[in-house]
Protein backbone atom coordinates (compact mmCIF):
# COMPACT_ATOMS: atom_id res chain seq x y z
CA UNK A 1 0.00 0.00 0.00
CA UNK A 2 2.87 2.25 0.93
CA UNK A 3 4.55 1.51 -2.36
CA UNK A 4 1.38 2.37 -4.26
CA UNK A 5 1.16 5.67 -2.45
CA UNK A 6 4.80 6.42 -3.14
CA UNK A 7 4.37 5.74 -6.85
CA UNK A 8 1.18 7.79 -6.91
CA UNK A 9 2.99 10.67 -5.24
CA UNK A 10 5.93 10.34 -7.61
CA UNK A 11 3.63 10.19 -10.61
CA UNK A 12 1.62 13.15 -9.40
CA UNK A 13 4.71 15.23 -8.80
CA UNK A 14 6.09 14.29 -12.21
CA UNK A 15 2.85 15.18 -14.02
CA UNK A 16 2.62 18.46 -12.13
CA UNK A 17 6.24 19.31 -12.83
CA UNK A 18 5.94 18.36 -16.48
CA UNK A 19 2.75 20.29 -17.09
CA UNK A 20 4.07 23.37 -15.33
CA UNK A 21 7.37 22.89 -17.12
CA UNK A 22 5.53 22.82 -20.44
CA UNK A 23 3.59 25.91 -19.44
CA UNK A 24 6.79 27.71 -18.47
CA UNK A 25 8.46 26.52 -21.62
CA UNK A 26 5.54 27.69 -23.72
CA UNK A 27 5.78 31.07 -22.01
CA UNK A 28 9.49 31.25 -22.73
CA UNK A 29 9.30 30.00 -26.29
CA UNK A 30 6.71 32.62 -27.09
CA UNK A 31 9.83 34.85 -27.10
CA UNK A 32 11.60 32.37 -29.39
CA UNK A 33 14.71 34.16 -30.63
CA UNK A 34 14.73 34.96 -34.33
CA UNK A 35 18.38 34.22 -35.07
CA UNK A 36 17.83 35.00 -38.74
CA UNK A 37 17.08 38.61 -37.80
CA UNK A 38 20.11 38.67 -35.52
CA UNK A 39 22.43 37.29 -38.19
CA UNK A 40 20.98 39.42 -40.96
CA UNK A 41 20.52 42.90 -39.45
CA UNK A 42 23.29 45.24 -40.52
CA UNK A 43 24.44 47.90 -38.08
CA UNK A 44 27.37 50.31 -38.16
CA UNK A 45 30.49 49.38 -36.21
CA UNK A 46 32.66 51.97 -34.46
CA UNK A 47 34.19 52.95 -37.82
CA UNK A 48 30.79 53.34 -39.44
CA UNK A 49 31.11 50.17 -41.52
CA UNK A 50 27.85 48.27 -41.67
CA UNK A 51 28.19 44.68 -40.50
CA UNK A 52 25.90 42.02 -39.14
CA UNK A 53 26.44 39.35 -36.51
CA UNK A 54 26.30 36.84 -39.39
CA UNK A 55 29.77 38.05 -40.38
CA UNK A 56 31.21 35.97 -37.52
CA UNK A 57 29.06 32.88 -38.12
CA UNK A 58 31.00 29.65 -37.64
CA UNK A 59 32.59 30.79 -34.40
CA UNK A 60 31.19 30.37 -30.92
CA UNK A 61 29.38 33.68 -30.70
CA UNK A 62 28.56 35.63 -27.57
CA UNK A 63 26.22 38.42 -28.64
CA UNK A 64 25.72 40.98 -25.91
CA UNK A 65 23.06 43.71 -26.04
CA UNK A 66 24.18 46.51 -23.74
CA UNK A 67 24.33 50.27 -23.18
CA UNK A 68 26.57 52.72 -21.38
CA UNK A 69 23.56 53.94 -19.37
CA UNK A 70 23.00 50.42 -17.98
CA UNK A 71 25.08 49.81 -14.84
CA UNK A 72 24.80 45.99 -14.82
CA UNK A 73 25.89 45.97 -18.47
CA UNK A 74 29.00 47.98 -17.68
CA UNK A 75 29.87 45.72 -14.78
CA UNK A 76 30.18 42.56 -16.85
CA UNK A 77 32.12 44.02 -19.77
CA UNK A 78 35.61 43.79 -18.18
CA UNK A 79 34.96 40.04 -17.82
CA UNK A 80 33.93 39.78 -21.45
CA UNK A 81 37.16 41.55 -22.44
CA UNK A 82 39.18 39.03 -20.43
CA UNK A 83 37.28 36.06 -21.86
CA UNK A 84 37.70 37.36 -25.43
CA UNK A 85 41.48 37.45 -24.88
CA UNK A 86 41.51 34.00 -23.36
CA UNK A 87 39.12 32.17 -25.69
CA UNK A 88 39.42 34.23 -28.89
CA UNK A 89 42.30 32.07 -30.21
CA UNK A 90 40.10 28.99 -29.69
CA UNK A 91 37.29 30.36 -31.81
CA UNK A 92 35.13 32.43 -29.46
CA UNK A 93 33.91 35.77 -30.74
CA UNK A 94 32.14 38.29 -28.53
CA UNK A 95 30.05 40.88 -30.38
CA UNK A 96 28.49 43.85 -28.62
CA UNK A 97 25.26 45.41 -29.85
CA UNK A 98 25.06 48.81 -28.22
CA UNK A 99 21.66 50.36 -27.59
CA UNK A 100 23.41 53.67 -27.48
CA UNK A 101 25.03 56.57 -29.31
CA UNK A 102 28.25 56.15 -31.28
CA UNK A 103 30.26 58.77 -29.33
CA UNK A 104 29.38 57.25 -25.98
CA UNK A 105 30.19 53.72 -27.14
CA UNK A 106 33.48 54.84 -28.71
CA UNK A 107 34.58 56.55 -25.52
CA UNK A 108 33.59 53.57 -23.42
CA UNK A 109 35.34 51.14 -25.78
CA UNK A 110 38.61 53.02 -25.35
CA UNK A 111 38.22 53.41 -21.60
CA UNK A 112 37.46 49.70 -21.09
CA UNK A 113 39.91 48.49 -23.75
CA UNK A 114 37.16 46.59 -25.52
CA UNK A 115 38.82 43.99 -27.73
CA UNK A 116 35.75 42.77 -29.59
CA UNK A 117 33.55 44.42 -32.20
CA UNK A 118 30.69 46.74 -31.36
CA UNK A 119 27.65 47.27 -33.54
CA UNK A 120 25.92 50.52 -32.63
CA UNK A 121 22.18 50.53 -33.09
CA UNK A 122 20.84 53.27 -30.83
CA UNK A 123 17.40 52.69 -29.36
CA UNK A 124 16.38 51.08 -32.67
CA UNK A 125 18.53 48.10 -31.62
CA UNK A 126 15.92 47.38 -28.93
CA UNK A 127 13.66 46.02 -31.65
CA UNK A 128 16.43 43.63 -32.68
CA UNK A 129 16.83 42.63 -29.02
CA UNK A 130 13.10 41.90 -28.87
CA UNK A 131 13.27 39.79 -32.03
CA UNK A 132 16.28 38.03 -30.53
CA UNK A 133 14.03 36.95 -27.65
CA UNK A 134 14.31 39.82 -25.17
CA UNK A 135 10.58 40.31 -24.58
CA UNK A 136 10.86 43.26 -22.20
CA UNK A 137 13.89 44.75 -24.00
CA UNK A 138 15.82 44.73 -20.74
CA UNK A 139 19.61 44.95 -20.67
CA UNK A 140 22.06 43.31 -20.54
CA UNK A 141 20.80 40.52 -22.78
CA UNK A 142 23.24 37.93 -24.08
CA UNK A 143 22.96 35.03 -26.49
CA UNK A 144 25.51 32.26 -26.96
CA UNK A 145 25.43 30.66 -30.41
CA UNK A 146 27.43 27.59 -31.44
CA UNK A 147 29.57 27.03 -34.54
CA UNK A 148 26.53 25.71 -36.42
CA UNK A 149 24.54 28.83 -35.73
CA UNK A 150 22.33 27.25 -33.07
CA UNK A 151 21.32 29.04 -29.90
CA UNK A 152 22.83 27.33 -26.88
CA UNK A 153 22.10 29.84 -24.16
CA UNK A 154 20.49 33.19 -23.55
CA UNK A 155 20.54 35.31 -20.47
CA UNK A 156 18.65 38.40 -19.43
CA UNK A 157 20.81 40.09 -16.81
CA UNK A 158 24.45 39.44 -16.06
CA UNK A 159 25.88 36.24 -17.52
CA UNK A 160 28.14 34.61 -14.95
CA UNK A 161 31.69 33.92 -16.04
CA UNK A 162 31.42 30.43 -14.54
CA UNK A 163 28.43 29.68 -16.76
CA UNK A 164 30.18 31.04 -19.87
CA UNK A 165 33.30 28.99 -19.18
CA UNK A 166 31.23 25.85 -18.80
CA UNK A 167 29.46 26.55 -22.12
CA UNK A 168 32.80 27.17 -23.85
CA UNK A 169 34.18 23.94 -22.39
CA UNK A 170 31.34 22.01 -24.03
CA UNK A 171 31.57 23.77 -27.39
CA UNK A 172 35.31 24.06 -27.98
CA UNK B 1 5.78 8.93 3.87
CA UNK B 2 9.43 9.78 3.56
CA UNK B 3 9.38 8.68 -0.05
CA UNK B 4 6.29 10.76 -0.74
CA UNK B 5 8.04 13.77 0.66
CA UNK B 6 11.10 12.96 -1.40
CA UNK B 7 8.94 12.66 -4.51
CA UNK B 8 7.27 15.99 -3.83
CA UNK B 9 10.67 17.57 -3.15
CA UNK B 10 11.95 16.13 -6.43
CA UNK B 11 8.94 17.55 -8.24
CA UNK B 12 9.49 20.94 -6.70
CA UNK B 13 13.15 20.82 -7.65
CA UNK B 14 12.18 20.04 -11.22
CA UNK B 15 9.85 23.00 -11.14
CA UNK B 16 12.53 25.26 -9.77
CA UNK B 17 14.82 24.14 -12.58
CA UNK B 18 12.29 25.21 -15.20
CA UNK B 19 11.80 28.65 -13.64
CA UNK B 20 13.74 31.50 -15.21
CA UNK B 21 13.50 34.47 -12.86
CA UNK B 22 15.02 37.06 -15.19
CA UNK B 23 12.58 36.03 -17.91
CA UNK B 24 9.72 36.72 -15.54
CA UNK B 25 10.54 40.38 -15.17
CA UNK B 26 7.63 42.76 -15.30
CA UNK B 27 6.72 44.73 -18.36
CA UNK B 28 7.96 48.30 -17.93
CA UNK B 29 4.37 49.57 -17.85
CA UNK B 30 3.72 47.39 -14.83
CA UNK B 31 7.08 47.88 -13.11
CA UNK B 32 6.93 51.67 -13.41
CA UNK B 33 3.46 53.15 -13.14
CA UNK B 34 2.96 56.88 -13.38
CA UNK B 35 -0.06 59.09 -13.03
CA UNK B 36 0.00 62.83 -13.63
CA UNK B 37 -2.64 65.34 -12.66
CA UNK B 38 -3.06 69.01 -12.02
CA UNK B 39 -3.47 69.27 -8.28
CA UNK B 40 -3.60 73.06 -8.39
CA UNK B 41 -3.87 75.44 -11.31
CA UNK B 42 -0.12 75.99 -11.03
CA UNK B 43 1.09 72.52 -9.99
CA UNK B 44 1.33 69.18 -11.76
CA UNK B 45 1.77 66.18 -9.51
CA UNK B 46 3.32 62.97 -10.78
CA UNK B 47 2.82 59.87 -8.74
CA UNK B 48 5.24 57.05 -9.48
CA UNK B 49 4.40 53.56 -8.27
CA UNK B 50 7.48 51.42 -8.67
CA UNK B 51 7.04 47.68 -8.15
CA UNK B 52 8.95 45.97 -5.35
CA UNK B 53 12.45 45.07 -6.52
CA UNK B 54 12.58 47.88 -9.08
CA UNK B 55 13.86 51.44 -8.93
CA UNK B 56 13.96 54.64 -10.94
CA UNK B 57 16.89 57.00 -11.45
CA UNK B 58 16.10 60.57 -10.44
CA UNK B 59 18.39 61.99 -13.09
CA UNK B 60 16.49 60.16 -15.82
CA UNK B 61 13.16 61.74 -14.88
CA UNK B 62 12.43 64.53 -17.32
CA UNK B 63 9.35 66.50 -18.27
CA UNK B 64 8.15 68.55 -21.19
CA UNK B 65 4.90 70.38 -21.82
CA UNK B 66 2.99 71.57 -24.85
CA UNK B 67 1.71 73.95 -26.11
CA UNK B 68 4.60 76.39 -26.10
CA UNK B 69 2.63 79.02 -24.15
CA UNK B 70 2.66 76.64 -21.20
CA UNK B 71 5.82 76.45 -19.14
CA UNK B 72 7.19 74.10 -16.55
CA UNK B 73 9.22 75.19 -13.54
CA UNK B 74 11.90 73.21 -11.74
CA UNK B 75 10.55 69.83 -10.56
CA UNK B 76 10.52 69.36 -6.78
CA UNK B 77 12.08 65.95 -6.26
CA UNK B 78 11.89 64.15 -2.94
CA UNK B 79 15.23 63.12 -1.37
CA UNK B 80 15.24 59.47 -2.53
CA UNK B 81 17.99 56.99 -1.71
CA UNK B 82 21.61 57.03 -2.73
CA UNK B 83 22.79 54.16 -4.89
CA UNK B 84 26.53 53.70 -5.13
CA UNK B 85 27.64 52.35 -8.46
CA UNK B 86 31.16 51.34 -9.37
CA UNK B 87 31.00 53.28 -12.63
CA UNK B 88 28.30 55.91 -12.21
CA UNK B 89 29.32 56.96 -8.71
CA UNK B 90 26.41 58.09 -6.55
CA UNK B 91 22.93 58.24 -8.04
CA UNK B 92 19.65 59.13 -6.42
CA UNK B 93 17.05 56.42 -6.89
CA UNK B 94 13.39 56.08 -6.05
CA UNK B 95 11.49 53.02 -4.95
CA UNK B 96 7.83 52.35 -4.14
CA UNK B 97 5.66 55.46 -4.23
CA UNK B 98 7.31 58.72 -5.21
CA UNK B 99 5.63 62.05 -5.68
CA UNK B 100 7.17 64.78 -7.80
CA UNK B 101 5.55 68.18 -8.11
CA UNK B 102 6.26 70.41 -11.04
CA UNK B 103 5.21 74.08 -11.16
CA UNK B 104 3.32 75.00 -14.30
CA UNK B 105 2.19 78.28 -15.77
CA UNK B 106 -0.27 78.20 -18.61
CA UNK B 107 -2.98 80.47 -19.95
CA UNK B 108 -6.31 79.58 -18.39
CA UNK B 109 -8.31 77.05 -20.37
CA UNK B 110 -5.31 75.56 -22.16
CA UNK B 111 -5.29 71.84 -22.75
CA UNK B 112 -1.90 70.61 -21.74
CA UNK B 113 0.07 67.61 -22.92
CA UNK B 114 2.78 66.51 -20.55
CA UNK B 115 5.50 64.03 -21.43
CA UNK B 116 7.32 62.33 -18.59
CA UNK B 117 10.50 60.38 -19.36
CA UNK B 118 11.77 57.75 -16.99
CA UNK B 119 14.34 55.01 -16.80
CA UNK B 120 14.79 52.35 -14.19
CA UNK B 121 16.15 48.93 -13.40
CA UNK B 122 15.29 45.75 -11.53
CA UNK B 123 17.42 44.78 -8.54
CA UNK B 124 18.06 41.44 -10.23
CA UNK B 125 20.47 43.36 -12.50
CA UNK B 126 18.41 44.23 -15.55
CA UNK B 127 17.84 47.78 -16.77
CA UNK B 128 14.96 48.98 -18.88
CA UNK B 129 15.44 51.44 -21.70
CA UNK B 130 14.16 54.98 -21.20
CA UNK B 131 10.46 55.35 -21.85
CA UNK B 132 8.21 58.34 -22.38
CA UNK B 133 4.71 58.53 -20.94
CA UNK B 134 2.24 61.09 -22.24
CA UNK B 135 -0.59 62.68 -20.28
CA UNK B 136 -3.42 64.96 -21.38
CA UNK B 137 -4.22 67.35 -18.59
CA UNK B 138 -7.38 69.36 -18.45
CA UNK B 139 -7.14 73.13 -18.41
CA UNK B 140 -5.50 74.60 -15.31
CA UNK B 141 -8.93 75.69 -14.11
CA UNK B 142 -9.95 72.08 -13.47
CA UNK B 143 -8.15 69.00 -12.31
CA UNK B 144 -7.66 66.12 -14.67
CA UNK B 145 -5.80 62.91 -15.27
CA UNK B 146 -4.67 60.90 -18.25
Amino acid sequence: MNRVRTWAALGGAAVLALSLGFAANHFLTSDEPDLGALFGTRLPDLNGTETSVGHWRGKVLVVNFWATWCAPCREEIPEFVRLQSEFGPQGVQFVGIAVDQLDKVSQFAVEFKMNYPQLVGGYAALELARRAGDRIQGLPYTLVIDQQGRLVHRELGALEVRKLRSIFAKLL
Amino acid sequence: MKRERAAIAAGLLLLAATAAPAQDLLDPDVAFKVVARLVKPDTIELKYETARGYYLYRDRLAYALTPVEAQLGQPKFPPGKIKQDEFFGKSVIYRNRTIVRVPVSAPSGTNLTLTADLQGCADIGVCYPPVRRTFSLASPAASGTK
